[in-house]
């Protein structure tokens, strides 16, 4: 599998970026002197690559925001935000996908049936409307920002994981094992999920881009983030206040958001096409 | 069939249902009521209470609530324009976020269906790879971002169009917005098409067309694309979703008066009833295009009707 996976140029090209960015996210900040909340009035707005006034013989690399902080630290800092509150729900809509999933699709039933009806109608509410009313709620902050965007992913995953356990409980080996005498847990441990592994990861894989694109527009909306943190989306939205005087403010977050939500379209694409052959002969489709 | 369509509409009014009965329980929940702030008197409070309804026992309230938004009726702003009805304020800003939407759609689902269509026919040109990248980058990118590049390109730059939505000139102010919400449908629908548009191509009857002597074109639209269109009333629901988020942000860039920027500011001054007739109206737009799109789906392809029908 990894080895058609690599053979994918745009697969590769993406998992090079997602790592590069991440690396930067961890050491980005510590490469600068700054600190992300460090205010500083007499350098507002520098230009990208100005001289620092606090700490000689250290540059801005991107230059400052509106009250002087360095825009590279909290760029990546932005970054580093927007990938954990990304990872972690999604993290967290794949655990809450798989109990669900297992429980609806293994034990089905009655209780399955309710399941389905209450998520056909929760379903019908555009996800924006009930992440909005959540941060409505909520205080906004990096945990409530987490519960939003996994109250708009879970559905998806959960969905996913019940038709594969569904589909699964039906194969010969998990009838073998049955008739084994082996338990309820140990098929769903044993049998059923790891071979449902691989389209359970493709789908967690494509709901990383959607969480943090959903993050960006929250923050943007001025329901994310609160200051002086920054997620990417955060900074776009207070970059893009002096976007016609100071295009860098807007244009250096904006890029690197447009990298890391392509580099991640790009791999999950990848992983699927490299997952899909391997599928093509067992299922027919 | 009948089964099919009753259990679907019955969904679709449980939905709104449930998402009124969400809405009635924030609302109550929201802090401060239309009254705070004007140092009233216990009496006068009980006479405003009673006045409005507000002695009520709950659930009675809930269904006074959910009579007045079958008749229309939202309630009153409180804080964005003191008492002005909200309905009234909806209906103002209702039709150009509308217009912009439809615009959106209507090019994107059109370029994009050219894009699909030109990708899949030739596939083993540099066309192909060409628009893969381009709907990559439309799916990829948030139309916040387009809207920034097309503002400070098209509008800033060339000053080919208002940088801010001006009432002098509503049509040419349309445009960009338009452009920037068009992307992502553009993008969706070009990639779909493709796909569909490949496996079309290679199917038996296509050949037998092929091998009758029609010309490529004839082939093409009456043979291939028919059959391509049905799956792509799949990506409807994201595409749809995409415009209502897409609108909120790219409106209030460009300052657009519509109802998605109108939404930004209730959120942000905390005119709560604003705000959830608001979410009311998305909702329901959204759940009504849901629905019609799986009727019309369970109409064009008569082996969803029967599938669906053996899995009652």
């Amino acid at each position: 599998m990894w080895s058609r996976f690599k053979r994918s140029r745009g697969a590769m090209a993406g998992l090079f970026c997602i790592a590069l960015l991440s690396l930067f996210a961890l050491i980005g900040p510590a490469l600068s002197p700054y600190t992300y909340d460090e205010v500083s009035l007499s350098s507002q707005y520098l230009p990208p690559g100005a001289p620092s006034e606090e700490y000689p013989g250290h540059l801005h690399f991107w230059g400052t925001d509106e009250l002087g902080r360095d825009l590279w630290t909290r760029v990546w800092m932005g970054t580093r935000i927007s990938l954990y509150v990304a990872l972690l729900s999604v993290l967290i809509d794949l655990t809450i996908g798989i109990l669900y999933g297992v429980t609806a699709g293994y034990y089905g039933g009655a209780v399955d049936l309710i399941l389905q009806r209450i998520l056909e109608v929760i379903q019908g509410i555009p996800t924006i409307v009930i992440v909005t009313l959540l941060m409505l709620v909520l205080k906004p902050g990096l945990v409530s920002i987490t519960v939003a965007l996994v109250f708009a992913g879970w559905i998806n995953l959960s969905l996913l994981v019940r038709a594969q356990v569904l589909k699964l409980k039906e194969t010969e080996y998990v009838l073998a094992s049955k008739t084994l005498g082996a338990s309820d847990l140990s098929i769903i441990i044993r049998d059923i999920l790891p071979n449902a592994a691989g389209q359970i990861v493709i789908m967690a894989m494509m709901s990383v881009p959607g969480a943090i694109f959903l993050e960006a527009y929250l923050s943007f909306l001025g329901l994310g983030i609160p200051d002086p943190m920054a997620s990417l989306g955060s900074l776009i939205n207070s970059g893009f206040k002096s976007m016609l005087l100071y295009p860098w403010l807007v244009l250096i977050p904006v890029i690197i958001f447009v990298l890391l939500v392509v580099s991640f379209n790009l791999a999950a694409d990848g992983l699927r096409d490299a997952l899909d052959v391997t599928l093509g002969t067992s299922e027919d489709r | 069939m009948k089964h099919f369509f009753l259990k679907r509409i019955l969904i679709s009014v449980l939905t709104l249902l449930l998402i009124v009965l969400v809405m009635f329980i924030l609302l109550n929940a929201m802090p401060g009521t239309p009254f705070t702030g004007r140092h009233l008197k216990a009496e006068q409070l009980e006479v405003l209470r009673r006045q409005y309804g507000l002695d009520l026992p709950v659930f009675q309230r809930y269904f006074k609530y959910l009579f007045n938004l079958l008749r229309g009726d939202f309630g009153v702003s409180y804080t964005l324009q003191k008492n002005m009805s909200v309905a009234e304020m909806l209906r103002l800003r209702l039709p150009l976020t509308l217009r912009i939407g439809l615009q959106a759609m209507l090019a994107g689902s059109l370029i994009g269906l050219f894009l699909g269509i030109i990708s899949a026919v030739r596939h083993n040109t540099l066309l192909d790879p060409l628009v893969s990248v381009l709907s990559l980058l439309g799916s990829g990118i948030p139309s916040f971002v387009f809207a920034l590049g097309l503002m400070y390109v098209l509008a800033f730059r060339a000053g080919l169009f208002p940088v801010l939505y001006s009432a002098e000139t509503p049509v040419k102010s349309t445009i960009l917005p338009s452009i920037a919400l068009a992307m992502f449908p553009m993008a969706n629908i070009a990639r779909y098409t493709r796909a569909e548009m490949i496996s079309v191509l290679s199917s038996d009857y296509i050949s037998l067309a092929e091998a009758k002597g029609l010309s490529e074109g004839r082939i093409i639209a009456r043979h291939a694309l028919r059959n391509a269109l049905i799956p792509i009333l799949t990506v409807m629901a994201p595409m749809l979703v995409e415009l209502i988020t897409g609108s909120m942000v790219v409106e209030n860039i460009f300052s657009v008066p519509g109802l998605g920027s109108l939404f930004v500011l209730s959120v942000q001054s905390g005119d709560y009833n604003v705000s959830v007739s608001i979410m009311f109206l998305y909702s329901l737009f959204f759940i009504v295009t849901m629905l019609c799109v799986d009727l019309l789906y369970g109409f064009i392809d008569p082996r969803i009707r029967l599938s669906r029908r053996e899995g009652q």
